[in-house]
């Protein structure tokens, strides 16, 4: 019977090729606004027996998001805004209406003129969502407030002001549409939290970590192999001592 | 098979209609009224393998989950309608707006588009039509005998004929105006035709209710920054190869395991 390190080994394997995905995933989002890098690690989990514990298994685990300033790429469209330091703009989820955070400031008006982002999310002010009368000009104060002006026409009008939460990111988990929640709760206005319009923050991976974090998983994922190739070597040459064909 | 490999094959077709998109942009750069479209890259759906506090083994829960992301794709293209700078050229017939709105035309089969481009010419009749043909609505009939023709900043068309300072209206230019300009549909050759997402068009007169004004003798240019696609051409590039060494890396990751117990 094959040794059983060959089952610690190939938890380490099939860890590091989970944590590739994770990694994979990252690097295909470097592009994606808002984008928060999901960070990984891996977990030991001790197999605890009758006997004296000799193996400890390797579990891959997703702890949270890295909240880290992405790089802010200026665009020079009204309806691209990009949030100074922390904080995340509040949304309306179209499948379920319930509330959620991200840092996605692409935003976009629809065929009623409502602001929205992302995959058909409302964006929340203060007080609901945004209308953008037809044919208005957008200007977004530093502070969020959201003004629409007809042009030829000097009246500026208030039409909400965005609201940016700023909850420890510890209470934020990511979704499973990318959106962040708050798990029983809801974020507070962060009434100093800081915008600039014009602009778009995107992702905030770093190609060159995660290229290494890339490179590292797969020399882990081949000595676990070589591990897992020993266990196997030694099998076969415990075969041969007990076949009596030879 | 390995999730890494599919995962960073979304990230190389994200990155690859990225580029389709800045090739167009830069290819319409010299294209009259021309708006860049950009992509918009959007995180897909996230599997949740195992969630924060399932039961590891029989004595432990797991503190932290795993969530692995299945990679990027390009959503949706946005139309980015911010003003292209305006040429003179001095033809009568050139008519660029500075501000919102879309001239209304009205296609061969009988379909109204709508066009940001002003670069218009007279047909056989001395109807205004556009560079492909398709009258322009409001514009009315300019008779051969018509020695100027005059178009002020709300869209009027007149004309003088010979041996007269007396003007003569040919026609009033319908401007439209949507909810969402981004969510009009091309048809090529500048030409955007409503969808349901851009709203219905709402015709004003040039100059009032936030709707542009009319300038004759200017036509205008592409909004593509051709800098700013270069260096996003360079992002784009990057970005793909950075994926192709993730599928590599899977795919080094696949052959082990295929030449494992040999």
């Amino acid at each position: 019977m094959i040794n059983r390190y060959v089952y610690t080994s190939m938890t380490g394997a099939k860890a590091s090729t989970d944590q590739l995905a994770v990694t994979a995933n990252n690097l295909a989002n470097t592009q994606t606004p808002g984008f928060r890098e999901v960070v990984n690690a891996y977990r030991a989990v001790p197999i605890q027996g009758k006997e004296a514990d000799t193996r400890v298994f390797s579990v891959e685990t997703t702890p949270g998001s890295n909240f880290n300033s992405g790089v802010i790429q200026t665009t020079g469209n009204p309806y691209d805004v990009a949030i100074k330091g922390s904080g995340l703009f509040a949304v309306r989820r179209a499948s379920d209406s319930s509330e959620a955070y991200t840092r996605a400031g692409n935003f976009y008006v629809d065929n009623t003129g409502v602001l929205k982002v992302g995959n058909n999310a409302t964006v929340l002010g203060v007080g609901g969502p945004i209308n953008i009368p037809l044919g208005a000009k957008v200007q977004v104060a530093d502070d969020g407030s959201v003004y629409t002006q007809i042009p030829g026409n000097s009246f500026l009008n208030q039409a909400g002001k965005l609201k940016i939460v700023n909850p420890p990111t510890s209470q934020l988990s990511r979704n499973e549409d990318g959106l962040f929640d708050v798990p029983n709760g809801q974020g507070t206005v962060d009434p100093n939290a800081r915008v600039i319009q014009g602009a778009v923050e995107i992702s905030n991976v770093n190609p060159s970590q995660s290229m290494v974090e890339m490179i590292s998983q797969s020399r882990m994922f081949d000595l676990n192999i070589r591990t897992l190739q020993s266990a196997d070597q030694n099998a076969r040459s415990a075969n041969e001592l007990l076949s009596l064909s030879h | 098979m390995l999730r890494s490999l599919w995962i960073a094959k979304t990230g190389m077709d994200a990155q690859q209609t990225g580029i389709d998109l800045i090739s167009n942009n830069l290819a319409n750069s010299s294209t009259n009224a021309f708006k860049k479209i950009n992509p918009i890259f959007q995180d897909l759906l996230y599997t949740t393998i195992r969630a924060p506090g399932s039961a590891s083994n029989a004595q432990n829960l797991l503190p932290t989950g795993l969530q692995v992301g299945s990679g990027s794709a390009v959503t949706t293209t946005e139309r980015v309608n911010i003003q292209g700078p305006l040429l003179n050229t001095g033809n009568s017939l050139d008519i660029a707006i500075q501000g919102n709105g879309y001239f209304q035309i009205q296609l061969a089969d009988g379909t109204l588009a709508y066009t940001r481009n002003g670069s218009f010419s007279k047909n056989a009749t001395g109807q205004i039509v556009t560079q492909d043909g398709n009258t322009v609505s409001g514009a009315g009939v300019i008779p051969s005998s018509a020695t100027g023709i005059f178009i002020n900043s709300a869209g009027l068309v007149q004309y003088t004929q010979q041996g007269s300072t007396a003007l003569t209206q040919a026609g009033q230019l319908v401007l439209a105006n949507f909810a969402n300009e981004s969510g009009l549909s091309s048809i090529g050759n500048g030409n955007y035709i409503p969808t349901p997402s851009s709203g219905t068009a709402q015709t004003q007169t040039a100059g009032t209710n936030g709707m542009g004004t009319t300038n004759q003798y200017y036509v205008e240019q592409s909004n593509v920054n051709v800098s700013e696609e270069l260096v996003k051409l360079i992002a784009a590039q990057r970005g793909y190869e950075i994926n192709t060494r993730a599928v590599t890396a899977s795919d080094q990751i696949l052959q082990k395991l295929s030449t494992l117990g040999q």
